[in-house]
């Protein structure tokens, strides 16, 4: 009876691994193809919509979709609809590549976009690389996205640590004052900046008087502001985003730093600012790309859109609006969806958008755009406190002056180093 | 386990239903769901070499870990690191068995004396230390940015990588199988059973804790080394204790009193995960409807889960399975005892059984 048993039991083994291997085997080389036609052109946007970042990712997520519906409503790219799907990274960059593998190989995108955290953007780099899909990056600062990481198939249309370090330099060593308390965050972008900051700022006559490297996700930033303010500085940079600006900000007002120096930080974005006290807010310091209060017809279109929609106003909204407007653009001068033509109908074009015409750089596909230094207002004129520009750099002046240069020494790109 | 020949005959059986269940599984995952279900299948085969590595040190020794993911991150960030360094993708791979391994054993000199809450802490803050480390040394691992990590050509596609992943896990995991069931396993067991007594007997129980917690780390790494390269990307996040968190979870929940236990807990931890988290992605969060929303939160479907699992059956997935094969095993045996087959208590119990 035993014997009878056993027989069956690995005669049970041996048709499972032969279903096994068979059907892996009958399944082996066969690639799959998505039907081209009038099939609908697919975006695939992976964003933190869960974690610190959920706030931004979220109103990011937004942002596309209303461009999304928009184009369809005007009947679509290229004669097709567009379809956004959008996969929670959950702010971890092992999960944005396994969700971004999905979207390409399961869901058949065409292109992808994203993501906020820098790690994370740096991670879909591969993924976008060895996909041979478009990827833009309308929202993350690290250079190396643009440069010794970068893809052929990546365009940023965000800033980055270097220019955002160098036209704050600029700006608060001729405007506010010579010395430098500086707060950063301590992870890859905050030391980038800081490191920056040091190269630019003794340039100008400045320098920097105190320092202090928070962790990041800090909850209480008090000794570190006392560091970074001792030494009686012009100017408390904060290179903080996020809910580590939201609570850095606030621990600094309450500190009363504000009434002893000029106090700014690094990045401008409504979703950090919400529900701060005019008392904390008014007169902050910061570098803005877009805010929602930005003075042009097309801007004004896009912030109500998003109004009536989410009945909210959203920087990062708008900022991934901005990018997936140069996407879409790109995709409806190339006439096609191939990854080619798309690189091709991109690399050094300029693109016009809700904030005004921005240019893919060819040598890094890094976006050449103007920017403002802003100052923190509450005003009647816009439902929710503004960024008012104080100096606005215009993109000319930027590529000159401000961003890494189309130099190979300088500012090496990956994928130009290869071929 | 009583009788040698049914000790050995039971290892061949799960052994080989191991390499069948993987083939099965991969081969459904190609026939299903195309490259990316076999990018998930991929992920479910490395992280049940970690878990059931893992379960070396939470199931057998009996003590609880909170720092499993230095070993597993420093076996991720080997293969990148010595290939930077000239070293071949196989040796790269080696050098995460080896790193783990030295990592645990620097981390068993330190953890010699103590035990239960203050292991779990110790090793807690040991790995923290590693992950500060990581996450500072920009200029070695890249920090925050993280380093790319690539494969040698012949292993590029996902398939391809599948197949390798699951060869060299299936080795490692009867490699784990065989020492856990040699006589040094069971000294293992026998002090998570009674510390003392296995002293009194003459083991030096300091020699046996140290010896698991260094394999338990080396295959750890290993784990790593082939997860790296499968991301493409590797960077202090798998480091961080909120991963020694996951693989906590995913033993417990396919049950830690069994050693294949934790491969059903990854399989399930893995999949609900992605099932979870994809209803946000259909769109409808934008829209905003509640429900929608919830697949951002699928920590707290899983927690609850893991709450119920741990409440009505401690004993995780393979306890319900347990369940159902005794009840079938006794409804079996009902029936073929009219015919005078042999009754359920012949037939080899589970380990859970066996180890109770």
């Amino acid at each position: 009876m035993t014997t009878r048993n056993e027989t069956s039991r690995r005669r049970a083994l041996k048709a499972l691994v032969a279903t096994g291997a068979a059907s892996f085997a009958g399944t082996l080389g066969v690639s799959r193809v998505f039907a081209q036609g009038n099939a609908p052109i697919r975006i695939g946007v992976v964003l933190p919509l869960s974690g610190a970042y959920a706030a931004q990712g979220t109103a990011g997520a937004r942002g596309i979709q209303l461009l999304a519906e928009q184009t369809n409503a005007k009947g679509g790219l290229l004669g097709r609809q567009v379809e956004v799907l959008v996969e929670d990274s959950q702010l971890k960059p092992q999960t944005a590549v396994i969700k971004a593998t999905k979207l390409i190989k399961q869901d058949g995108c065409q292109f992808l976009m994203g993501e906020i955290s820098g790690a994370s953007t740096l991670a879909l780099l591969e993924v976008a690389d060895r996909e041979k899909t478009v990827m833009v990056t309308p929202y993350s600062s690290p250079e190396a996205v643009t440069g010794t990481r970068g893809t052929r198939y990546e365009f940023r249309t965000y800033s980055n640590a270097y220019i955002q370090a160098a036209i704050a330099a600029d700006y608060v060593t001729k405007n506010i004052g010579k010395k430098w308390g500086v707060m950063a965050a301590d992870y890859a972008y905050g030391q980038d900046y800081s490191k920056h900051l040091h190269r630019f700022v003794p340039k100008l006559g400045g320098e920097i008087v105190s320092e202090a490297f928070p962790a990041l996700g800090t909850t209480d930033f008090v000794s570190h502001l006392q560091q970074a303010s001792s030494g009686n500085p012009d100017v408390l940079w904060m290179v903080e985003y996020g809910r580590d600006a939201t609570v850095a900000l606030n621990q600094a007002a309450s500190m009363g730093l504000k009434s002893k120096m000029a106090v700014g930080l690094a990045v401008a974005n409504t979703e950090q600012v919400t529900g701060m006290q005019p008392g904390v807010f008014d007169g902050t310091y910061s570098f803005v790309m877009w805010y929602p209060n930005a003075d042009s017809a097309a801007s004004r279109a896009f912030v109500k859109a998003y109004y009536d929609k989410h009945n909210g106003y959203s920087e990062a909204a708008g900022i991934h609006y901005i990018g997936a407007q140069v996407l879409f653009s790109a995709i409806a001068n190339a006439k096609s969806t191939d990854a080619d033509a798309v690189i091709a109908a991109m690399e050094g074009k300029t693109f016009d958008t809700i904030k005004g015409p921005i240019l893919l750089r060819a040598y890094d596909h890094q976006a050449v755009q103007s920017y403002y230094i802003g100052k923190g207002a509450t005003t009647k004129d816009f439902p929710i406190p503004i960024y008012e520009p104080v100096k606005t750099y215009a993109a000319d002046v930027v590529e000159k002056d401000f961003m890494p240069p189309a130099d190979p020494k300088e500012n090496p790109v990956r994928w130009r180093q290869k071929s | 386990m009583k009788k040698g020949r049914s000790f050995a005959s039971s290892h061949a059986c799960i052994a080989v239903l191991a390499i069948a269940w993987c083939a099965f599984a991969l081969g459904l995952a190609f026939e299903l769901g195309g490259d990316y279900a076999v990018s998930l299948a991929t992920e479910i085969v490395i992280l049940s070499l970690w878990a059931v590595s893992y379960n070396l040190v939470y199931g057998y020794l009996g003590e609880i870990s909170f720092g499993h993911a230095a070993f597993f991150g420093v076996g991720a960030f080997a293969v990148p690191l010595l290939a930077q360094r000239g070293w071949p993708f196989g040796l790269a791979l080696a050098g995460g068995f080896i790193f783990g391994a030295l990592f645990a054993a620097a981390m068993s000199v330190i953890l010699r004396r103590t035990r239960g809450v203050y292991y779990a802490v110790l090793t807690f803050v040991l790995a923290q230390v590693v992950y500060v480390v990581a996450i500072k040394w920009t200029d070695f691992t890249g920090g925050d940015n993280g380093l790319p990590v690539s494969r040698p050509a012949f292993l590029d596609a996902p398939g391809r990588y599948a197949l390798f992943t699951l060869a060299i896990v299936t080795l490692a995991l009867a490699a784990l199988h065989r020492a856990i069931h040699s006589p040094a396993g069971h000294v293992i067991q026998a002090i998570r059973q009674n510390e003392r007594r296995a002293t009194q007997i003459g083991y030096n129980t300091n020699v046996y804790r140290a010896l698991t917690f260094i394999i338990s780390g080396a295959f750890s790494g290993i784990a790593g080394a082939l997860y790296s390269p499968f991301i493409r990307f590797v960077s202090p996040d798998v480091l961080f204790w909120t991963f020694s968190g996951q693989v906590i979870i995913m033993a417990i929940m396919g049950g830690s009193g069994a050693f294949y236990g934790p491969l059903a807990g990854v399989a399930l931890f893995v999949v609900l995960r992605d099932a979870i988290s994809s209803w946000s992605a259909s769109g409808t969060v934008i829209a905003g409807i509640p429900v929608a929303r919830l697949g951002e939160h699928w920590p707290l479907f899983m927690g609850l889960l893991f709450f119920l699992i741990i409440v009505f059956e401690p004993a995780g997935l393979v306890g319900i399975f347990g369940r159902m094969r005794r009840g079938w095993v006794t409804a079996a045996a009902h029936a073929g005892a009219v015919r005078g087959r042999r009754s359920a208590k012949s037939n080899p119990g589970s380990n859970l059984e066996e180890r109770r």
